[in-house]
């Protein structure tokens, strides 16, 4: 004779009780007795025995799994490719505990969670003697045995006041390992191949777009260079801009003339002589020797440059800012221009 | 074992299930025992049946205001959705940020809604590892903003990413220029750690949802049922699948409360390995694991008072919890302005000029409304109003204390965040934050996402652990003694 599930349903705990009492007395054993609560009851408040579970070892495993996760990271990882970062070194232990606790305890509850569903034989498709009114309070006492015997289980159900009991033929068991077993392969099969083709990613050599040569770029110092905003202040400085700061130029006439040799002898005589070549007392200790104001180079200049070498010196020619005012200036350049070749 | 002196119940006369306990005989027992129904959940016992149908009917029945709602949180998230796209294609110029204001309101909302996921775990873990009864109804609630405002928080250093499509250079795999991510550095602890934590919520969460889910298929026909049926994972509820959920239980509950503080540590940890002023804070880490606390439970007080009312759940949320709940926002409060003092007497005693600079910003400078909203939020607001039990049983005066207590964390966050970087050791490179369009678009179209995806979760799973309720009904009596009823906790 086949066996078969008979699944006795109770609307309290002291009448399940019973009712497994009953059972162990006509001697099935606590192996073939199983209890179905919508909340958890203590086994023995229901005379079974305690149940030990091994999920708290299964999570010990995940853990030291997590373990030998973290030393990778932190350590397989910087033999790999030695980064030392900061004035560490190589393989530092404050911030490789930080990884090493995060790592474990990804393994170990992650390992809890696994185990869980393995060892209560999870995810389970096949049909299961059941009823909705256990999530309802109810308490179902399944009983598999053979169907001989199925006659006085239903009576010890009976005696101890069940609120109806359900019959079900034991199901192939085939189905869920079969379902198991490909499922599972079919993964495990998938995730290896992946990591397998990661590993490879040198030898297939997939182009992936990195986006940096893709952008548009530029060779060193290739032209056309874009001229400057008409806002932007000349790298020469801010007397280039017409009119400011300097006060407006001065016209060339005789009596500026006469200003700005006078202060041409005062100021400029001494290193550019008397004639503007350059040939001045204090000149000829100096290396190199000052401008000929005289030649094309100097002449060539527009009035501002002239007015900002005046302003602000060149090499070691002092500015005479603080001795000219800008109107002085003027006289000056107006001056040196009549020293033209 | 002397079988004799077992009394056993006869069919007849055998024992009433948990929930048709006759009241006393006894008038004065029988009034006691009333009252006592009336405040305690796990004494006002009721038959298994009805209580699935008082959390199943607010599920199966939609007012048009609730997909009205959902029609505008869509459309936040739509919002949210091209703004992002609209950002990665331009660029984070959009943004407001700038040297030397680098870090601004994204990372707030990553610091602000990795805190409030704090809270969910909390509540289900430590409460539970602490055998605290009231937890029992709230607990999945609180644990369900952790799920998504911890999805929400993962998303932000990604919109943070300027070219978002890079994100996977954070796998521990050499990219194309043959470089390992450093595990040696804040960044990386990130990732780490939040990716330990959610996961670890995510399936805490579930582990808690399957006997919930079982329920569901048993009561529901059709499309929902198969869908219940997937989830439920043949749960059945043997005494083999109760002892393995429970020590996996435990496990999830002692593990994920170091890692729950390890997290928020390592978030302000991105900040106090910076040698920068108003973040180089030894403190930082309980400090920061405090505050998320302190906006975790604020957040999970607004969710529950919103799901009693819209949900009516006034069977499972009754002010006993809402008393609990804000006695613990009190203590935060507490511990958070201890913390905070700590984190700015030292600077400000030793008066190095930069800090000396940002304090003055912040107390009389342009920042000054930001600090004392702050103050008065987190620290004076709680102190005066969550000491009274009249308040803390008064869901309206308990919602806005939350709020207050939202928005005074929030800009504890902007202090830090883009406040702190907008002073330094050189002030040629101070700068001003302003805030832009698209971040602003950003952010409140990630919270619509986080409302959103809460209230049809709500619409989806029980959103109250009913097995947990039915456990600590079950397990819960009065005791007589003297001529007083008193409470009995569960055996264990």
């Amino acid at each position: 004779m086949a066996d078969i599930h008979l699944l006795g349903l109770f609307n309290n705990l002291e009448a399940a009780a019973d009712a497994i009492d009953r059972l162990h007395k006509q001697g099935t054993g606590d192996e073939k007795i199983l209890v179905l609560s919508g909340s958890p009851y203590k086994p023995e408040m229901l005379g079974r025995p305690h149940y030990h579970g091994k999920v708290g070892l299964a999570s010990l495993g995940g853990a030291l799994l997590g373990m030998l996760l973290a030393a990778f990271l932190t350590v397989g990882i910087f033999l790999l490719y030695p980064l030392i970062q900061g004035g560490q070194p190589l393989i530092p232990i404050p911030p490789s505990l930080i990884v090493f606790f995060e790592v474990i305890m990804l393994g170990m509850m992650w390992a809890a969670f696994t185990s869980m569903l393995v060892l209560s034989g999870m995810p389970v498709f096949k049909a299961q003697p059941y009823d909705p009114r256990i999530t309802e309070g109810y308490i179902g006492v399944q009983v598999t045995l053979d169907e001989k015997l199925s006659g006085q289980v239903e009576q010890a159900f009976n005696d101890a006041g069940t609120m109806g009991v359900k019959r079900q033929a034991l199901a192939p068991a085939i189905d869920l390992n079969f379902r198991r077993f490909w499922g599972g392969g079919l993964a495990v099969l998938t995730i290896g191949a992946v990591i397998t083709l990661l590993f490879f990613y040198d030898v297939l050599k997939i182009n992936f777009p990195t986006n940096m040569n893709e952008q548009f770029s530029y060779g060193y110092e290739q032209g056309p260079r874009l001229a400057a905003p008409a806002e932007s202040v000349p790298v020469q400085g801010p007397d280039l801009i017409a009119g400011e700061p300097a006060s407006l130029p001065v016209p060339s006439s005789p009596n500026s003339l006469q200003r700005g040799k006078t202060l041409f002898g005062i100021n400029c005589v001494m290193c550019h002589g008397a004639g503007g070549t350059g040939n001045g007392a204090v000149g000829a200790f100096f290396n190199p020797k000052p401008f000929n104001l005289t030649s094309s180079a100097v002449q060539n200049l527009q009035d501002n440059e002239l007015f900002l070498v005046i302003t602000q010196g060149f090499g070691v020619m002092p500015p005479a800012a603080e001795n000219l005012s800008p109107e002085e200036r003027w006289d000056v350049i107006n001056y040196v221009r009549t020293l033209k070749k | 074992m002397p079988e004799e002196n077992i009394s056993r119940p006869s069919p007849t006369e055998r024992g009433l299930p948990y929930w048709e306990q006759p009241l006393p005989e006894d008038k004065e027992l029988a009034k006691q025992e009333t009252e006592a129904r009336k405040d305690n959940l796990l004494l006002d016992v009721r038959a298994p049946a009805d209580v699935n149908r008082y959390m199943m009917d607010p599920m199966r029945r939609q007012s048009r205001r609730f997909w009205v709602l959902c029609v505008i949180l869509a459309g936040g998230v739509l919002m949210w959705w091209g703004t992002w796209l609209y950002q990665a294609i331009n660029g984070i110029g959009v943004e407001g940020i700038g040297r030397p204001v680098m870090w601004a309101v994204y990372i707030v909302n990553f610091v602000y809604l990795i805190g409030i996921g704090h809270a969910g775990t909390f509540i289900s873990a430590a409460l539970r590892v602490l055998k605290f009864e009231w937890r029992r109804p709230i607990s999945r609630a609180a644990e369900t903003v952790t799920l998504f405002a911890l999805s929400m928080a993962a998303v932000y250093p990604l919109i943070h990413l300027g070219r978002v499509w890079k994100f996977y250079w954070l796998l521990p795999y050499p990219n194309q220029r043959q470089l390992w991510p450093s595990y040696h550095s804040p960044l990386l602890w990130d990732p780490t750690a939040i990716l330990t934590y959610f996961s670890c919520s995510i399936l805490f969460a579930y582990i808690s949802l399957i006997p919930d889910i079982a329920m569901m298929r048993d009561h529901t026909t059709g499309r929902w049922q198969a869908f219940y049926r997937i989830f439920a994972l043949g749960w059945r509820g043997t005494e083999k699948e109760w002892a393995h959920h429970e020590t996996t239980q435990n496990v999830f509950s002692y593990g994920i409360i170091p890692v729950m503080f390890s997290v928020h540590t390592i978030v302000s940890w991105d900040f106090s390995m910076a040698l920068q002023a108003g973040w180089h804070s030894t403190i930082f880490g309980p400090y920061f694991v405090v505050g998320a606390l302190f906006s975790g439970t604020g957040a999970v007080i607004i969710a529950l008072i919103v799901l009693r009312q819209t949900m009516n759940l006034k069977f499972f949320l009754r002010p006993e919890h809402f008393n609990g709940m804000a006695m613990f926002m009190l203590v935060l409060s507490l511990t958070w302005d201890y913390f905070y003092f700590n984190d700015y007497m030292a600077p400000w005693f030793a008066g190095a000029p930069v800090d000396r600079t940002l304090n003055i910003l912040l107390q009389s400078g342009a920042y000054a409304p930001f600090w004392y909203t702050m103050l008065i939020c987190n620290a004076l607001i709680p102190a005066l109003t969550l000491w009274s039990k009249k308040i803390r049983t008064n869901l309206t005066a308990l919602f806005i204390v939350a709020v207050l207590v939202q928005v005074g964390m929030y800009l504890e966050r902007i202090i830090i965040v883009p406040f702190s970087l907008a002073r330094n050791e050189l002030p040629f490179s101070w700068g001003v934050y302003t805030l832009q369009a698209p971040e602003t678009m950003i952010t409140i179209g990630t919270f619509c996402f986080l409302i959103l995806a809460y209230i049809i979760f709500t619409r989806i799973f029980p959103i109250i652990p009913l097995w947990e309720v039915y456990e600590g009904q079950a397990l819960h009596g009065l005791r007589k003694v003297g001529h007083y009823l008193l409470h009995l906790k569960s055996a264990e």
